[in-house]
């Protein structure tokens, strides 16, 4: 598996186990997220396993972003590795998305808190 | 009756002669096919004629060249030599002298005259005037000629005095017959730098050869008085931008232009940092692919517009390798059936050339356009070679090649440039990961980009030559195939909030220069240059 949907109290967690998020994989690993997108539920996306992303993974995860957004809910960004960082960095992705350094840090900024 | 210059009323004219129709500034005469006998007219311009009363038409008198003083006899016979039954225009100037012994040059044309058999309808006109003023002219344009050249040859074109170690540099000019506002220099503002600057006025004469005056002594100016506290050099766009705050009040206010290259050679790093203000392409010899690319900046001509945002480029450079600057004199010369010169030509002679120091690259090029031109240079011919000489030893830096197979295998090309990348970068790279990390998703982009829109989708090679030295990382992508803009980039890509379209964006925020080259053919090379903020030392 390239990923691992994990549920939280108040929160889904997709964890990307692949080593690079593209055009082959991103929009599976997106669409994992679907029904929890549609329910407003929020989520984070953990790519602590993720060492590069390319600009069609990039385009993925904007497109779950928004997706989110219009559902109601709340989606968070932890653990992105030096590359995906700066690759982040240079689309400036934190003017739209919340980007934490690790995933405890992601669930306690969720708006109802649930970490841990 | 003496020829006493036109008569003021035709009314009186058609009383006293009836030979010449009055026309304005010039008279129509009906004559034989032979141009000597005056055939019929009516009206007067005697101002053209020395008739008197037995001028009838009607009685043997004086030919009608006789009449008008021609002074070249044999040139009105031509003027006339089969014009019976010809059915076109036939015209010349003449010389011809009047009865007070001044000069008249005379205009003097003839048609078919319609229903008049083997007659003809002859115009005539006093061109004296207009001869005159062409002469003086002439002999005005001369004189500024004189001093045009002598300004561009003692202000305009300088640069021979930079010596280098590293790098060599030649610099040509030829005039043309009428001076252009070409100027250029080299100049070594600093150690181990050098700027080159190869410009070009619209217009020709004195007032294109002062406004090349104005620009480069301008551009001097802007450079001596510029802030350097922070040592080094003011930067290339700095010294552009007060050129053009220099030049274009002078620019706009006489509606002219100027093109303009202007190269630093960071001798050391093996960079050449440049922008191009609308100036004809520079034509980089590569020893390492054994071929020309043009390399074009993004910048408008001085003059277009008050100021704008100079952009500028970084191309690397290796021992062997050739840059050739020059003015459009060169490329658009026209030759044998006014086919240009062209800047293919030009890049062909370089590569033939590129074992030869610069200062023989510059004259065997110059002399061979001028071999080609029909009639020599229309336009000034400018131009300044540079041509890296081989490195010391201890150079350092790490590079490398890689061949790539793009289309079904480029899923596996990519990673395997993104595997030597990664590896290089660690060991020569940034110590910031991230900062290593930007270049690399860049350079697999910009490989993406290639796969994608250059080569469609469709099988294709691309050659990736890297390099990382004294600091600067820089890559050159290859790859035959058709324009692609890749300067073109989204203003805040994140915004748009589409599933594409990140590629051009991310490469040039991680990149200080993104360039396209056009090699021949379909050869395009893409360099992407960044200066690393955190270097390993």
């Amino acid at each position: 598996m390239e990923y691992e949907l994990v549920e939280r109290p108040g929160a889904v967690v997709l964890k990307i186990t692949a080593r690079t998020m593209d055009q082959d994989n991103a929009p599976r690993m997106v669409a994992a997220l679907g029904p929890a997108v549609s329910a407003g539920r929020s989520v984070v996306l953990d790519l602590s396993s993720v060492r590069f992303v390319n600009s069609a993974g990039l385009g993925a995860i904007v497109s779950l972003v928004r997706d989110v957004g219009k559902r109601g809910g709340a989606i968070r960004i932890c653990s992105p590795q030096p590359t995906v960082k700066a690759l982040f960095a240079m689309v400036h992705l934190e003017s739209i998305a919340s980007i934490d350094a690790d995933l405890s840090a992601a669930l306690e900024a969720l708006p109802d808190g649930h970490g841990g | 009756m003496a020829d006493e210059g036109p008569l003021g009323s035709p009314e009186r004219s058609v009383v006293r002669d009836a030979l010449f129709s009055e026309t304005a500034g010039g008279a129509f005469v009906i004559c034989d096919a032979s141009g000597r006998r005056v055939v019929a007219g009516h009206g007067s311009l005697r101002h053209f004629l020395r008739i008197g009363g037995a001028a009838s038409g009607r009685e043997p008198g004086p030919s009608l060249p006789e009449l008008l003083g021609v002074v070249d006899t044999g040139a009105w016979s031509s003027l006339f030599a089969d014009a019976a039954g010809y059915p076109g225009i036939m015209e010349d100037s003449l010389r011809c002298r009047r009865p007070d012994g001044g000069a008249m040059m005379l205009r003097a044309r003839h048609a078919p005259l319609p229903g008049g058999g083997e007659n003809r309808l002859l115009f005539l006109y006093d061109d004296t005037e207009l001869e005159e003023t062409r002469e003086r002219l002439a002999r005005a344009r001369s004189i500024d000629t004189d001093s045009s050249a002598r300004l561009q040859a003692a202000v305009l074109v300088n640069g021979e005095q930079v010596r280098s170690d590293r790098v060599e540099y030649a610099c040509l000019t030829m005039p043309s017959r009428r001076i252009d506002g070409d100027f250029m220099d080299v100049l070594r503002l600093e150690p181990g730098c050098v700027d080159v600057l190869l410009g070009d006025v619209m217009g020709k004469g004195m007032e294109a050869a002062i406004l090349g005056t104005v620009i480069k002594l301008g551009l001097f100016r802007s450079i001596a008085t510029m802030d350097r506290s922070g040592g080094g050099s003011p930067s290339v766009k700095d010294v552009c931008a007060a050129a053009e705050r220099g030049a274009s009040p002078h620019l706009l206010g006489q509606g002219s232009i100027a093109t303009l290259a202007y190269l630093r050679l960071r001798e050391a790093d093996g960079l050449m940092e440049f922008v191009d203000c609308g100036h004809t392409p520079i034509v980089h010899y590569s020893r390492a692919e054994d071929a020309c690319r043009l390399i074009k900046g993004a910048d408008m001509p001085l003059g277009f517009v008050d100021a704008q945002d100079f952009r500028p480029f970084v191309v690397p450079y290796e021992p062997g390798d050739v840059f050739l600057v020059f003015s459009d004199g060169l490329s658009e010369c026209p030759g044998p059936d006014d086919e240009a010169f062209g800047e293919e030509r030009v890049s062909r002679l370089v590569r033939t050339l590129s074992d030869r120091p610069a200062s023989e690259i510059a004259a065997a090029i110059v002399r061979l356009g001028f071999e080609f031109s029909a009639s020599g240079f229309a336009d000034d011919v400018s131009l300044v070679c540079v041509k890296a000489l081989p490195a010391p030893a201890d150079e350092g830096g790490l590079a490398g090649s890689l061949s790539l197979s793009l289309g079904a295998q480029s899923k596996r090309s990519l990673g395997r440039l993104r595997t030597v990348l990664e590896r290089a970068l660690k060991e020569r790279g940034s110590v910031d990961a991230e900062e290593n990390g930007a270049i690399v998703i860049a350079c697999l982009e910009a490989a993406a980009n290639i796969a994608e829109h250059a080569l469609g989708g469709g099988a294709g090679r691309c050659r990736a030559d890297w390099r990382i030295r004294r600091g600067v990382f820089s890559v050159c992508l290859s790859y035959d195939g058709p324009d692609y803009d890749w300067l073109s980039r989204a203003s805040s890509p994140i915004m748009e909030y589409g599933p594409r379209g990140y590629g051009l964006g991310i490469i040039q925020a991680a990149m200080d220069s993104a360039l396209l080259c056009a090699g021949l053919g379909e050869r395009k090379t893409l360099v992407l240059v960044r200066r690393l903020r955190c270097p390993l030392r």
